[in-house]
């Protein structure tokens, strides 16, 4: 008798654990809903929750990914950075793949030679990864402003979308204005590095004043008045020469940056391609 | 599933004595409703009251209460009848697993010793006739027992959130805290969470908050003394200091008003030049407070201040000594030298006939000696402003590792 | 002399402490958008017109820039330069007060031994020695020097 009701009690438990799931799974459940649905603020505090409360540290890895993927969504490079550091000596996660993601975080902090540097260790302990390492070597030399770099980069790498990146790298490499070009033109002729860099108003201003100057000196030399002459020649003449090709360094500088705005531009919007 | 166990149940009830036949209708139906419930998802607390009520009616009060005086003891009464209806609220949780596996794992255990089989030919008629409803009750005690286990495993329970935000606070994530306790004062009134939430926030530095939480804790037994001190100090942080002087407290607490006296003899340190006397400043202080801060009661009298006029007249005597008696030693000797240099090139011009030079270089050198006699006064303000400066931010650095003269709460 | 010595201490040991924990999380925070885009390098030519005055202010200083000192090259170590301070001084008193704040100017400029120490270094890379330091009004001259502690 005691027996049938113990195997009533039995069933009425078994329908019960059917439709019981672990309250640890739940929890992930919960903050991957978060993560996808983009409240990454709130995804950290549920990833914190369950590593707080995971005592096996069954989730400790898988949480503390996406915590460093949550920090990286919402801009908090240095923070995503500090979480990996700390997961490195976890067993549970290959090292090369956090080394990897460390050196993307990098990218997108600007601190490229870190990035560069991370990347060259890593060439060396893991030669396998080339093509990888190369693509991200590309991305970390794009960021640094050092196109023709990155394009030879490009060429060693075989990831999908390294074409386009390197054919966008030795494009602009060609379209930016050359400092030291723009710097010898203007000590020969005032103002010609202005023109160079399409900017003839000042240009013409340039040449002006020192024509001006010149002028001024050559009389002064003609008419016997050195002391006058070395004044001017030294408190105008050479003010206003080594001004312009001061400026004109500075202008090429400013269309550089324009033009490389424009491929960054490009990078974040249009770009298909693995990005960092 | 639901067909099934019916159907079991009706072959077992042709086996059952005629006393358990009769009653069993009634436990039968509240175990089958309890089963149906618990393979719905998500069923609602209201659901499991009406269950319980039926449970009640369901089994007889006068079975019942045999079955009690046979448990002997009033006290396992209260905690039958409490465990029962916290095992049903439970019921419909749905993180009930590990109740319900511990439970079984228990009964397997319990009939594995055939204890009941051998047990039961022994037992009088009486006995007999009360055993399923014996067993029955063991079992709700049972899950009931493994019931109070498995609040651990909810993790917004009060209690989790409440380790959890303990945690965070350790590791000064204040914000998460911050959510942590409120949630729990939402099912619970506590002063200590209260009372952490204003302190993480004065952490954080956003003192409006912080005094807002503050200000919650004024009529609380454990906490209005320290949530008042606590007040003032994030007074004091935000830089309120006339709000410190003309809070008007609830209670005239004496140690409280002694610590608003406190507080603004320090707001004085910042804001006055001129300091009271000595007794009058350290009236509200302690012994040991007093000789930490006599060493900046001190160090306020007695500020290397310089004076712009006396810059400006010395500038205006000798060209360069105002800025080297404000310290600025290099634009000193700048200006000594070039006012130097113009007035000799004038006076060397004025000599050798050349007028419109020598005009020149007179003003020229009056243009400096100006400039210089105006810059030594800004001078003179721009050090006076580095030392104040400087003063008051070692004041309060010290303020903030004293925690502003409060004692530290361990918690 | 020996409490300076403690508060230095403190100050040092509260930078090496409080530099190790995260103080991000303190404000709730949004997706980001992926940007690489860098800080665009401006010509600095802006017409204020908020005021007449302002505004004939600023196209004296923006006609100087663009005819004379954009030429003349990067001469001043200062990070609002000579002229635009001599414009500044006389934008904000008058002009008497500001040619002295000039004058003054002037021989900090040629004093051969200025350092970093005495100002402080500014957002473009220069000694940064704005106009509020010199008008004579001690508490304008107190608010500057704490802004910059809490920028620290």
């Amino acid at each position: 008798m005691i027996n049938r009701i113990s195997i009533l009690i039995i069933i009425l438990f078994q329908t019960a654990v059917l439709s019981a799931q672990n309250h640890l799974e739940m929890q992930k459940e919960y903050a991957e809903s978060l993560f996808a649905g983009e409240k990454y603020f709130d995804a950290v505090t549920e990833y914190k929750r369950l590593m707080f409360f995971d005592e096996n540290k069954i989730y400790s890895a898988e949480a503390g990914l996406k915590i460093a993927y949550c920090y990286k969504s919402g801009g908090k490079f240095d923070d995503a950075i500090a979480v990996l550091s700390k997961m490195k000596e976890n067993q549970q996660i290959n090292k090369t793949d956090i080394e990897i993601e460390i050196i993307r975080l990098n990218i997108l902090r600007g601190t490229y030679f870190r990035a560069i540097g991370l990347i060259e260790k890593l060439e060396r302990e893991v030669p396998e990864k080339q093509s990888e390492l190369n693509y991200w070597k590309g991305w970390s030399y794009m960021v640094a402003d050092e196109w023709q770099k990155a394009a030879d980069a490009f060429g060693n790498s075989r990831e999908k979308g390294t074409e386009i990146l390197k054919n966008l790298c030795i494009s602009v490499s060609e379209e930016k204005y050359s400092l030291s070009f723009a710097r010898t033109i203007s000590y020969i002729l005032p103002g010609a590095g202005h023109f160079y860099t399409g900017y003839f108003i000042e240009g013409i201003i340039s040449l002006g004043w020192n024509v001006l100057w010149g002028y001024d000196v050559v009389n002064a030399i003609k008419a016997d008045r050195i002391f006058d002459a070395v004044m001017v020649g030294n408190f105008l003449w050479l003010r206003f020469y080594t001004g312009g090709s001061q400026e004109a360094v500075k202008l090429a500088e400013i269309e550089n940056r324009k033009i490389i705005n424009e491929a960054y531009k490009y990078l974040s919007i249009q770009f298909e391609g693995k990005q960092p | 599933m639901k067909i099934q166990k019916f159907f079991l149940a009706h072959n077992l009830y042709t086996n059952l004595t005629l006393f358990e036949k009769i009653n069993w209708g009634k436990i039968g139906n509240a175990l089958f409703s309890c089963s149906f419930v618990l393979t719905q998802k998500n069923q609602k607390v209201k659901t499991a009251e009406k269950l319980s009520k039926v449970f009640t009616r369901k089994a007889k009060r006068k079975e019942l209460s045999r079955f009690l005086k046979y448990l002997k003891g009033s006290g396992i009464k209260q905690i039958f009848f409490s465990l029962r209806d916290a095992f049903l609220i439970r019921l419909f949780n749905d993180n009930f697993s590990n109740v319900l596996l511990t439970a079984k794992r228990l009964m397997l255990k319990w009939f594995n010793k055939n204890l009941a089989h051998n047990l039961y030919p022994n037992l009088t008629l009486f006995e007999k006739s009360l055993t399923g409803k014996i067993v029955f009750s063991y079992l709700l005690l049972l899950t009931s027992y493994s019931f109070l286990f498995s609040q651990q495993t909810d993790l917004f329970s009060y209690d989790n959130r409440m380790k959890f935000g303990n945690y965070l606070y350790e590791t000064k994530d204040y914000i998460r805290a911050v959510d942590e306790y409120r949630a729990c004062l939402k099912i619970n009134q506590s002063d200590t969470l209260q009372f952490k939430i204003g302190e993480a926030f004065f952490e954080m530095g956003q003192y409006n908050f912080a005094s807002e939480e503050f200000y919650k804790l004024f009529s609380s037994k454990e906490f209005g003394y320290i949530s008042k001190i606590s007040f003032l100090k994030t007074q004091f942080a935000a830089e309120k200091y006339d709000s410190l002087q003309i809070f008007q407290f609830p209670d005239e607490e004496q140690e409280v008003l002694n610590y608003q006296l406190k507080f603004v003899n320090l707001s004085l340190m910042i804001t006055e030049e001129n300091l009271p006397g000595y007794e009058k400043y350290f009236q509200p202080f302690s012994d040991r407070e007093k000789s930490v801060l006599l060493d900046f009661y001190e160090e306020k009298k007695s500020l290397p201040y310089k004076s712009p006029l006396k810059a400006a007249v010395f500038s205006a005597i000798i060209p360069g000594a105002g800025k080297i008696y404000t310290g600025d030693y290099g634009d000193g000797i700048t200006a000594f030298l070039a006012t130097g240099l113009f007035a000799f090139l004038a006076y060397d011009n004025f000599k050798a006939e050349h007028n419109f030079r020598a005009w020149l270089f007179t003003g020229l050198g009056a243009f400096f000696y100006c400039g210089n006699v105006y810059g030594s006064a800004a001078s003179a303000q721009i050090h006076n402003a580095k030392v104040k400066n400087e003063f008051e931010a070692g004041f309060k650095l010290f303020l903030k590792n004293e925690n502003y003269f409060i004692p530290f709460i361990r918690f | 002399m020996r409490l300076r010595l403690i508060k230095k201490m403190i100050l040092v040991i509260l930078f090496f402490t409080g530099a190790g924990f995260a103080q991000t999380d303190w404000q709730r925070w949004e997706k980001k958008e992926v940007s690489y885009e860098k800080e665009a390098l401006q010509d600095s030519l802006v017409f204020d017109d908020s005021s007449v005055k302002a505004f004939l202010f600023s196209t004296l200083k923006n006609g100087y820039a663009f005819f004379i000192s954009n030429h003349d090259g990067d001469n001043c170590p200062f990070a609002p330069t000579c002229s635009h301070f001599y414009v500044d001084a006389v934008k904000k008193t008058n002009i008497i007060q500001g040619t002295l704040m000039f004058a003054d100017r002037f021989t900090r400029d040629s004093n051969l031994f200025k350092t970093l120490e005495q100002y402080g270094i500014s957002v473009s890379g220069k000694l940064e020695d704005p106009v509020i330091k010199y008008t004579l009004q001690q508490d304008s001259v107190n608010v500057y020097f704490k802004s910059r502690q809490e920028d620290k």
